[in-house]
C-alpha cells in the first residue's frame, strides 16, 4: 500500500474543488518512487477549503504544520502557477497533482545553487540522470534560464555524461 | 537572493529544524545532535559524498525508479510506491 501521506493527498485531491499541488521533497519522493523519503508534504492549496477538510481527516494545527500522527502537511501557498502533472498512485485508485518533473528539478537546483543544500543537489542529479530521456528539455532550459541556474544544470549534466557512457559500455 | 550572516538560518533550514526537533525541547534536541556529531567524529567523521559516488551508488536505484513509473504522452502518469 502506498505511503499514507500520499493517500491523504489523494483523498484531498478527490474532495477539494481546487485541487492541491504537491511540491518539494514529497514530489521528489513520488517521482523517485520512494528512493528519496521526506517526513512532510509541502502543498499549494486554497486554505478556506482545505482547513475544514483536514480537520475532518483528523489533522490538528501545530505551528505552521497540519499534523496527524507522522504526517506533516505544510501549506506553502494557494496558487501554483507552473506546470502540474496528474499522477495515479498504482494500486490505490488515488490521483495526486504534482509539480512537473522539470519544475521540481529547477526547484532542487535553486536550493542547490543558492542555499548550498547538498541533499537537493543529489536529488536534482538523480532526477536529471534517471529521467533525462523523458524530460521536456526546452521547458527545462527555459526555466533554468528564468531561475538563473543554467550553470548548475550544465554542471550536473557534465557529471552525468561520463557515468552514462560507462553505463552504456556494460 | 539575500545572503545570510553567520548567526542567521535560512527559511529552509528553519523548516527542517522545526521538523527534526518536533515534540522535543531545544535542549533535548541539541544534546541529541551533539551526541551524534561526537559519535561521528569518533568514528572518523563523514565526508560529503562526491557526485561521482552519488552517480555510481544510484545507478541501480535509477533502474528501480524507472521500473516503478509509467509514462503517457510524454509525462509521468503513474507511480508504484509499493516497490520500496
Amino acid at each position: 500500500m502506498a505511503d499514507e501521506k500520499f493517500l491523504v493527498l489523494g483523498e484531498l485531491n478527490r474532495i477539494l474543488k481546487k485541487k492541491p499541488v504537491l511540491v518539494g521533497g514529497g514530489a521528489a519522493e513520488l517521482y523517485s518512487a520512494g528512493h528519496f523519503v521526506t517526513g512532510d508534504m509541502d502543498i499549494y492549496a486554497e486554505r478556506v477549503e482545505l482547513l475544514p477538510a483536514l480537520e475532518n481527516l483528523g489533522f490538528r494545527r501545530e505551528g505552521m504544520y497540519f499534523v496527524r500522527g507522522k504526517i506533516f502537511i505544510h501549506v506553502v501557498g494557494s496558487n501554483y502557477e507552473k506546470r502540474v502533472d496528474d499522477i495515479l498512485l498504482k494500486g490505490t485508485g488515488s490521483r495526486v497533482r504534482v509539480i512537473s518533473l522539470e519544475d521540481l528539478i529547477i526547484d532542487r537546483l535553486c536550493s542547490c545553487k543558492w542555499w548550498k543544500h547538498k541533499a537537493d543537489c543529489e536529488q536534482a542529479l538523480y532526477l536529471l540522470n534517471t529521467f533525462q530521456d523523458g524530460l521536456d528539455r526546452g521547458y527545462l532550459e527555459d526555466r533554468a534560464d528564468e531561475e538563473e541556474v543554467r550553470d548548475t544544470i550544465d554542471g550536473l549534466r557534465a557529471q552525468i555524461g561520463p557515468a552514462s557512457r560507462a553505463e552504456r559500455r556494460k | 537572493m539575500d545572503r545570510i550572516t553567520t548567526i542567521q538560518v535560512s527559511a529552509a533550514t528553519r523548516d527542517r529544524l522545526f521538523r527534526l526537533k518536533f515534540r522535543k525541547t531545544y535542549d533535548e534536541y541539541l544534546v541529541e545532535l551533539m551526541d551524534l556529531v561526537e559519535r561521528l567524529e569518533a568514528e572518523g567523521g563523514r565526508r560529503p559524498r562526491s557526485p561521482g559516488k552519488v552517480l555510481a551508488m544510484s545507478n541501480a536505484m535509477r533502474e528501480w525508479t524507472k521500473r516503478n513509473v509509467k509514462w503517457r504522452n510524454g509525462r509521468i502518469s503513474e507511480v508504484d510506491l509499493d516497490g520500496r
